[in-house]
Protein backbone atom coordinates (compact mmCIF):
# COMPACT_ATOMS: atom_id res chain seq x y z
CA UNK A 1 0.00 0.00 0.00
CA UNK A 2 1.60 3.34 -0.96
CA UNK A 3 -0.16 6.71 -0.01
CA UNK A 4 0.32 9.43 -1.84
CA UNK A 5 -0.86 13.32 -0.51
CA UNK A 6 -2.47 14.88 -3.05
CA UNK A 7 -4.32 18.42 -3.41
CA UNK A 8 -8.38 18.45 -4.35
CA UNK A 9 -9.88 21.57 -5.44
CA UNK A 10 -13.74 21.90 -4.24
CA UNK A 11 -16.05 24.08 -4.62
CA UNK A 12 -18.34 25.06 -1.53
CA UNK A 13 -21.67 26.74 -2.53
CA UNK A 14 -22.25 29.20 -0.20
CA UNK A 15 -24.62 28.65 3.31
CA UNK A 16 -22.20 26.66 5.17
CA UNK A 17 -21.59 26.98 8.56
CA UNK A 18 -19.45 26.72 11.29
CA UNK A 19 -18.98 23.11 12.50
CA UNK A 20 -20.84 21.74 9.41
CA UNK A 21 -19.49 18.79 7.13
CA UNK A 22 -19.12 18.30 3.54
CA UNK A 23 -18.38 15.51 1.75
CA UNK A 24 -16.11 15.30 -1.49
CA UNK A 25 -17.58 11.92 -3.15
CA UNK A 26 -14.79 9.63 -4.59
CA UNK A 27 -12.16 12.00 -3.01
CA UNK A 28 -11.23 9.48 -0.23
CA UNK A 29 -8.37 6.55 -0.21
CA UNK A 30 -8.13 4.03 -3.06
CA UNK A 31 -10.56 1.38 -3.02
CA UNK A 32 -9.39 -2.30 -3.14
CA UNK A 33 -10.79 -5.34 -5.02
CA UNK A 34 -12.84 -3.01 -7.49
CA UNK A 35 -14.27 -1.44 -4.85
CA UNK A 36 -15.20 2.71 -5.45
CA UNK A 37 -12.87 5.20 -3.47
CA UNK A 38 -13.70 6.40 -0.68
CA UNK A 39 -15.12 10.14 0.05
CA UNK A 40 -12.86 12.78 2.11
CA UNK A 41 -15.09 14.76 4.72
CA UNK A 42 -14.07 18.12 5.82
CA UNK A 43 -15.48 19.77 9.13
CA UNK A 44 -15.63 23.80 8.50
CA UNK A 45 -14.43 25.70 10.93
CA UNK A 46 -15.04 29.84 10.10
CA UNK A 47 -11.99 31.88 11.41
CA UNK A 48 -12.87 34.70 13.79
CA UNK A 49 -13.91 37.80 12.44
CA UNK A 50 -12.36 41.07 14.02
CA UNK A 51 -16.21 42.44 14.89
CA UNK A 52 -18.99 39.86 13.70
CA UNK A 53 -19.46 36.22 16.00
CA UNK A 54 -21.43 33.58 13.79
CA UNK A 55 -23.36 31.38 15.32
CA UNK A 56 -25.51 29.07 12.68
CA UNK A 57 -26.28 31.81 10.13
CA UNK A 58 -26.78 34.77 12.55
CA UNK A 59 -24.10 37.29 13.66
CA UNK A 60 -23.50 39.46 16.70
CA UNK A 61 -21.85 42.54 16.94
CA UNK A 62 -20.82 44.97 19.80
CA UNK A 63 -22.74 47.85 19.37
CA UNK A 64 -21.12 50.70 22.12
CA UNK A 65 -23.27 53.63 22.86
CA UNK A 66 -22.33 56.55 24.79
CA UNK A 67 -24.56 56.60 27.67
CA UNK A 68 -26.63 59.91 26.29
CA UNK A 69 -27.56 58.02 22.93
CA UNK A 70 -28.58 54.67 24.77
CA UNK A 71 -30.99 57.13 26.94
CA UNK A 72 -32.63 59.31 24.24
CA UNK A 73 -31.87 57.11 21.33
CA UNK A 74 -29.81 58.02 18.23
CA UNK A 75 -29.23 57.42 14.50
CA UNK A 76 -25.97 55.81 13.69
CA UNK A 77 -24.15 53.99 11.15
CA UNK A 78 -22.79 50.26 11.54
CA UNK A 79 -20.89 47.95 9.29
CA UNK A 80 -22.83 45.29 7.71
CA UNK A 81 -21.42 42.15 5.38
CA UNK A 82 -23.16 44.63 2.29
CA UNK A 83 -22.46 48.04 3.46
CA UNK A 84 -23.08 50.02 5.88
CA UNK A 85 -26.79 50.51 7.31
CA UNK A 86 -28.39 53.23 9.28
CA UNK A 87 -29.66 52.13 12.58
CA UNK A 88 -32.13 53.71 15.02
CA UNK A 89 -31.36 52.91 18.22
CA UNK A 90 -34.80 53.43 20.62
CA UNK A 91 -34.38 55.72 24.12
CA UNK A 92 -33.87 54.07 26.53
CA UNK A 93 -31.52 51.03 25.30
CA UNK A 94 -30.00 49.50 28.40
CA UNK A 95 -26.62 47.82 27.66
CA UNK A 96 -27.35 43.80 26.62
CA UNK A 97 -30.64 44.57 24.28
CA UNK A 98 -30.39 42.97 20.61
CA UNK A 99 -31.40 44.92 17.86
CA UNK A 100 -32.17 42.63 14.92
CA UNK A 101 -30.92 43.82 11.50
CA UNK A 102 -33.44 40.82 9.36
CA UNK A 103 -31.39 39.23 6.18
CA UNK A 104 -28.50 40.75 7.07
CA UNK A 105 -26.46 37.42 8.58
CA UNK A 106 -24.74 35.30 6.94
CA UNK A 107 -26.50 33.46 3.45
CA UNK A 108 -28.63 30.51 3.76
CA UNK A 109 -28.13 27.59 1.49
CA UNK A 110 -31.65 27.60 0.53
CA UNK A 111 -31.90 30.97 0.11
CA UNK A 112 -32.18 33.77 2.04
CA UNK A 113 -29.95 34.89 4.79
CA UNK A 114 -29.55 34.91 8.71
CA UNK A 115 -30.28 37.74 10.84
CA UNK A 116 -27.54 40.39 12.35
CA UNK A 117 -27.92 41.46 15.77
CA UNK A 118 -26.29 44.31 17.19
CA UNK A 119 -26.00 44.24 21.24
CA UNK A 120 -25.82 47.00 23.16
CA UNK A 121 -22.98 48.36 25.25
CA UNK A 122 -22.61 51.20 27.52
CA UNK A 123 -19.75 52.70 26.91
CA UNK A 124 -18.77 55.80 29.39
CA UNK A 125 -15.89 58.45 28.96
CA UNK A 126 -12.47 57.40 30.51
CA UNK A 127 -12.21 60.86 31.67
CA UNK A 128 -14.69 63.45 32.34
CA UNK A 129 -14.09 67.15 31.33
CA UNK A 130 -14.84 69.68 33.81
CA UNK A 131 -17.95 70.30 32.07
CA UNK A 132 -19.01 66.99 31.68
CA UNK A 133 -18.50 66.10 35.37
CA UNK A 134 -21.01 69.29 36.19
CA UNK A 135 -23.56 67.68 33.73
CA UNK A 136 -23.38 64.45 35.27
CA UNK A 137 -23.41 65.74 38.56
CA UNK A 138 -26.54 67.72 37.74
CA UNK A 139 -28.48 64.79 36.36
CA UNK A 140 -27.48 62.43 39.48
CA UNK A 141 -28.69 65.31 41.55
CA UNK A 142 -32.32 65.56 40.00
CA UNK A 143 -32.64 62.22 38.26
CA UNK A 144 -35.01 59.52 40.34
CA UNK A 145 -33.65 57.21 38.59
CA UNK A 146 -32.41 53.70 40.57
CA UNK A 147 -31.20 50.95 38.57
CA UNK A 148 -30.98 48.71 42.11
CA UNK A 149 -34.19 49.01 43.43
CA UNK A 150 -35.00 45.29 43.27
CA UNK A 151 -32.19 45.24 45.91
CA UNK A 152 -34.12 47.18 48.37
CA UNK A 153 -35.56 44.11 50.99
CA UNK A 154 -33.06 41.76 49.94
CA UNK A 155 -30.15 40.47 52.14
CA UNK A 156 -29.26 41.23 56.20
CA UNK B 1 -6.35 16.18 -13.14
CA UNK B 2 -7.12 18.88 -10.57
CA UNK B 3 -10.29 19.88 -11.39
CA UNK B 4 -12.57 21.66 -8.86
CA UNK B 5 -14.83 19.25 -7.40
CA UNK B 6 -18.53 20.42 -6.05
CA UNK B 7 -18.19 19.65 -2.20
CA UNK B 8 -21.79 18.18 -1.28
CA UNK B 9 -22.75 20.34 2.13
CA UNK B 10 -24.09 18.04 4.74
CA UNK B 11 -27.03 20.38 5.82
CA UNK B 12 -30.74 20.55 6.97
CA UNK B 13 -31.62 21.66 3.43
CA UNK B 14 -30.45 18.24 1.54
CA UNK B 15 -31.77 15.34 1.71
CA UNK B 16 -30.76 11.96 1.63
CA UNK B 17 -32.33 8.68 0.83
CA UNK B 18 -32.31 5.79 3.42
CA UNK B 19 -30.15 3.91 0.06
CA UNK B 20 -27.54 7.12 -0.32
CA UNK B 21 -27.10 6.76 3.90
CA UNK B 22 -26.24 2.96 3.41
CA UNK B 23 -24.16 4.01 1.23
CA UNK B 24 -22.48 7.18 3.04
CA UNK B 25 -22.88 5.40 6.46
CA UNK B 26 -21.13 1.64 5.58
CA UNK B 27 -24.21 0.69 8.23
CA UNK B 28 -26.44 -2.14 6.71
CA UNK B 29 -29.99 -1.91 5.99
CA UNK B 30 -31.52 -3.58 9.14
CA UNK B 31 -29.13 -1.64 11.27
CA UNK B 32 -30.06 1.67 9.88
CA UNK B 33 -33.66 0.84 10.09
CA UNK B 34 -33.51 -0.15 13.64
CA UNK B 35 -31.40 3.12 15.23
CA UNK B 36 -34.39 4.95 12.93
CA UNK B 37 -36.76 2.79 15.23
CA UNK B 38 -35.46 3.27 18.51
CA UNK B 39 -35.30 6.95 18.05
CA UNK B 40 -31.64 7.03 17.59
CA UNK B 41 -31.10 8.23 14.27
CA UNK B 42 -33.53 11.08 13.74
CA UNK B 43 -35.91 10.47 9.68
CA UNK B 44 -37.73 12.84 8.09
CA UNK B 45 -41.35 12.77 8.33
CA UNK B 46 -42.42 10.43 5.46
CA UNK B 47 -45.38 11.63 2.86
CA UNK B 48 -48.58 8.88 2.74
CA UNK B 49 -47.48 5.34 3.45
CA UNK B 50 -45.38 4.69 5.24
CA UNK B 51 -42.16 1.49 3.85
CA UNK B 52 -38.84 1.27 5.25
CA UNK B 53 -37.88 2.29 1.57
CA UNK B 54 -39.97 5.42 2.15
CA UNK B 55 -37.37 6.76 4.45
CA UNK B 56 -35.52 10.11 3.85
CA UNK B 57 -33.16 11.91 5.96
CA UNK B 58 -31.40 15.40 6.53
CA UNK B 59 -28.12 15.16 5.34
CA UNK B 60 -26.47 16.28 8.52
CA UNK B 61 -28.03 12.64 9.95
CA UNK B 62 -24.55 11.22 7.38
CA UNK B 63 -22.54 12.50 10.02
CA UNK B 64 -24.11 10.85 12.64
CA UNK B 65 -24.82 7.17 11.11
CA UNK B 66 -21.20 7.25 9.78
CA UNK B 67 -19.87 7.92 13.54
CA UNK B 68 -22.15 5.01 14.43
CA UNK B 69 -20.64 3.25 11.90
CA UNK B 70 -17.36 3.29 14.01
CA UNK B 71 -18.36 2.80 16.85
CA UNK B 72 -19.72 -0.22 15.80
CA UNK B 73 -16.71 -1.46 14.54
CA UNK B 74 -13.73 0.21 16.49
CA UNK B 75 -16.18 -0.98 19.96
CA UNK B 76 -17.81 -3.65 19.00
CA UNK B 77 -21.00 -1.89 20.21
CA UNK B 78 -23.98 -3.46 19.80
CA UNK B 79 -27.24 -1.87 18.45
CA UNK B 80 -28.51 -0.48 21.98
CA UNK B 81 -24.96 0.04 22.74
CA UNK B 82 -24.85 2.63 19.35
CA UNK B 83 -28.33 3.70 19.70
CA UNK B 84 -27.23 5.32 24.19
CA UNK B 85 -24.13 6.38 22.25
CA UNK B 86 -25.24 8.03 19.21
CA UNK B 87 -28.20 9.76 21.91
CA UNK B 88 -26.10 10.92 24.24
CA UNK B 89 -23.59 12.18 20.92
CA UNK B 90 -26.52 14.08 19.39
CA UNK B 91 -27.02 15.96 22.75
CA UNK B 92 -23.75 17.02 22.85
CA UNK B 93 -24.23 18.45 19.33
CA UNK B 94 -27.05 20.13 20.88
CA UNK B 95 -25.14 21.28 23.86
CA UNK B 96 -22.43 22.54 22.16
CA UNK B 97 -24.85 24.44 19.04
CA UNK B 98 -26.09 26.69 22.93
CA UNK B 99 -22.86 27.23 23.89
CA UNK B 100 -21.75 29.10 20.66
CA UNK B 101 -24.89 30.65 20.66
CA UNK B 102 -24.45 32.23 23.98
CA UNK B 103 -20.67 32.48 23.56
CA UNK B 104 -21.79 34.77 20.65
CA UNK B 105 -23.96 37.20 22.85
CA UNK B 106 -21.46 37.98 25.22
CA UNK B 107 -19.54 41.05 24.26
CA UNK B 108 -15.89 40.90 24.02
Amino acid sequence: LHRVPHTVKARIAPGAVDGQRLRLPGKGGKGFHGGRDGDLYLDISLKPHRLYRATGHDLYLDLPLAPWEAALGATIEIPTLAGPVTLKVPAGTSAGRKLRLSGRGLPRPGGGAGDLFAVAQIVVPGELSERERELYGQLAESSPHDPRQHFKGEGA
Amino acid sequence: LNHEIEALSLDEHRVVSLTELIEFSGLREAELLELVQSGALPAREAQGQHSDNSYSFSARVVTLARTACRLRDDFELDMQGLAVALRLLERVRVLEEEIALLRAQIPR
